[in-house]
């Protein structure tokens, strides 16, 4: 599959031959131990380029978050590099890791605000952690964190735990930016919302980009969603990413995986409603 | 064979608990005391953990001096030496029942409180977003309950040798007329420095295997909410355990 072809700038996160693969342990009918492995990256390879929106799509529980989760250095491929601004992610100390997590922020799946800590605290997270911005430096950069996702800075006394499921992703999208990053990783940030909120979400991804040019991967289940923010779209397949492309060429895909994946067509029950 | 292979699959899976357990102890001291310390974290998890659970030492405490005066007097008194009974419960209570049941009961609480809140934290990736922030979780989330823990069960041994000093005097005085005062000499004139010593060492060992096991099991819990309920139980269970060992080797190295 082919889109334009233009001189592409150096990629901002790049994949080589990454292969990951998880062992746990599982009882046989015998009640003895046993591991079990499962292979999520097979030598994949896949690459970012700077300022673009990159869609991840995909089965459940085929290695997205994985994928989002190398970049940070979460986990580690078993084999393979994952390069994030030029550096190898698994070979950096921790000064060079934290350095990376300043600059690229992560959007998790359920938010993971901390439930003891108030909006404030929470967004004010990094700020705290990485620089000596004074107290009310520290509220000034919340509330305008705050405000770029559409919330008001009156929140910022609150417990996560008074806060809706669409206004706790805006609050985590908040936290992500607060250090003001150049790659913001979302995992899957439209689950469990309804769909006025997942539209306030995709513009929020949008908006990002445009005010902020920051590059962003956006792992999502929701088509809509990815087709609206996206310059490209990478499908997870096989345990590697074989389809990359523009989403007006996804969607007009011939290709029977990808046409399929992305139309919710289920093989072999043509016919079934 | 099958049991044999259940055998070795315990004996492997502690050792690998044991190994996880000294990495993670390891870590803490490397990270933990470099600058900042991090006391604000610190004295918020002594609140949480220490002064929370007086009310529960106090009580635990004071029924131990109460039981073991109670026990001590009847026995003593087929011999009529029932004004022997502050000589003889102080150091049972001091080298050993304050210490040890005070880190079984309100150490247990400790431990499952910590293991619960991490293993919570990890199914819902705040741990992850710790480390995603740049911060280094073992430093921001362990290092502060253990610093805690290790200092509180000591403190709280403390107060408990007081309280359960009193229950004794209160059984001697009502139950079996040892006059308080006269308990109070004997109790005291019987402890040696190396009884308090032993105590407080024994205490703060004690802390740290609550503060280490309670984190270890925290962060190593597996995904879903049934297994932050597996974690906090298997909590209990090690700290019981490695509490009772511990008291042994350290039973044996002061007495």
């Amino acid at each position: 599959m082919s889109g334009t072809v233009v001189a592409a700038p150096p990629p901002i996160i790049e994949f080589r031959e990454v292969t990951k693969t998880f062992t746990s342990e599982k009882r046989n009918s015998q009640g003895v131990l046993e591991m079990a492995s499962h292979t999520v990256y097979d030598r994949m390879a896949l690459s970012v380029r700077p300022g673009e929106t990159l869609t991840i799509i995909g089965g459940s529980g085929e290695g997205k978050s994985v994928c989002l989760k190398m970049m940070i250095g979460l986990l580690e491929p078993d084999d393979g590099v994952v390069r994030v601004k030029d550096q190898d992610v698994a070979k950096l100390d921790p000064a060079g890791l934290t350095a990376i997590r300043r600059s690229v922020a992560y959007v998790f799946q359920g938010g993971a605000l901390f439930d003891s800590m108030d909006v404030l605290d929470n967004v004010g997270y990094a700020l705290r952690e990485h620089t000596k911005l004074k107290e009310n430096e520290i509220r000034d950069r919340v509330a305008e964190s705050l405000e770029l996702v559409g919330l008001e800075p009156s929140l910022m006394d609150s417990l996560p735990s008074r806060l809706s499921g669409g206004m706790k992703k805006r609050v985590a999208l908040a936290r992500s930016i607060a250090m003001r990053p150049e790659v913001i990783l979302y995992d899957e940030p439209t689950t469990g919302l309804d769909p006025k909120n997942i539209a306030r979400i995709g513009d929020m991804i949008v908006k990002l980009q445009r005010d902020l040019g920051v590059t962003s991967v956006v792992v999502t289940h929701d088509m809509p969603m990815a087709r609206k923010v996206s310059d490209r779209v990478a499908m997870l397949y096989k345990r590697g990413f074989p389809f990359v492309d523009t989403p007006e060429a996804m969607w007009s895909s011939s290709t029977p995986e990808v046409r399929d994946f992305i139309h919710g067509k289920i093989r072999g029950t043509r016919g079934v409603a | 064979m099958r049991t044999l292979a259940r055998f070795g699959q315990i004996v492997l899976s502690g050792l690998e608990w044991m190994g996880g357990m000294a990495r993670l102890g390891f870590r803490t001291l490397r990270v933990g005391p470099r600058s900042p310390l991090g006391i604000d974290d610190i004295a918020r998890q002594m609140v949480e953990m220490g002064v929370r659970s007086l009310p529960i030492a106090t009580f635990m405490s004071l029924f131990i001096g109460m039981i073991l005066a109670w026990q001590f007097a009847w026995a003593l008194e087929d011999f009529g030496a029932t004004m022997a009974l502050g000589k003889v419960t102080s150091i049972a209570l001091v080298g050993e029942l304050v210490p040890a049941l005070l880190a079984l009961t309100v150490g247990s609480k400790m431990a499952a409180g910590m293991a619960a809140e991490l293993g919570s934290m990890k199914v819902s990736e705040q741990i992850d977003a710790v480390a995603a922030l740049g911060a280094d979780p073992i430093k921001k989330l362990v290092w502060p309950r253990v610093v805690a823990a290790t200092v509180s069960l000591p403190l709280l041994a403390a107060w408990g040798n007081i309280i359960a000093l009193l229950g004794g005097m209160l059984i001697g005085e009502w139950q079996y007329g040892v006059p308080a005062g006269y308990f109070y000499e004997t109790y005291v004139d019987e402890l040696e420095p190396l009884n308090y010593v032993s105590s407080v060492v024994k205490a703060t060992i004690f802390g740290l295997l609550v503060g280490l096991i309670g984190c270890f099991q925290g962060i190593n819990t597996q995904h879903g909410t049934e297994a932050v309920g597996l974690s906090t139980t298997a909590t209990v269970v090690a700290t019981s355990v490695c509490v009772i060992v511990a008291d042994f080797y350290l039973t044996m190295v002061f007495f």
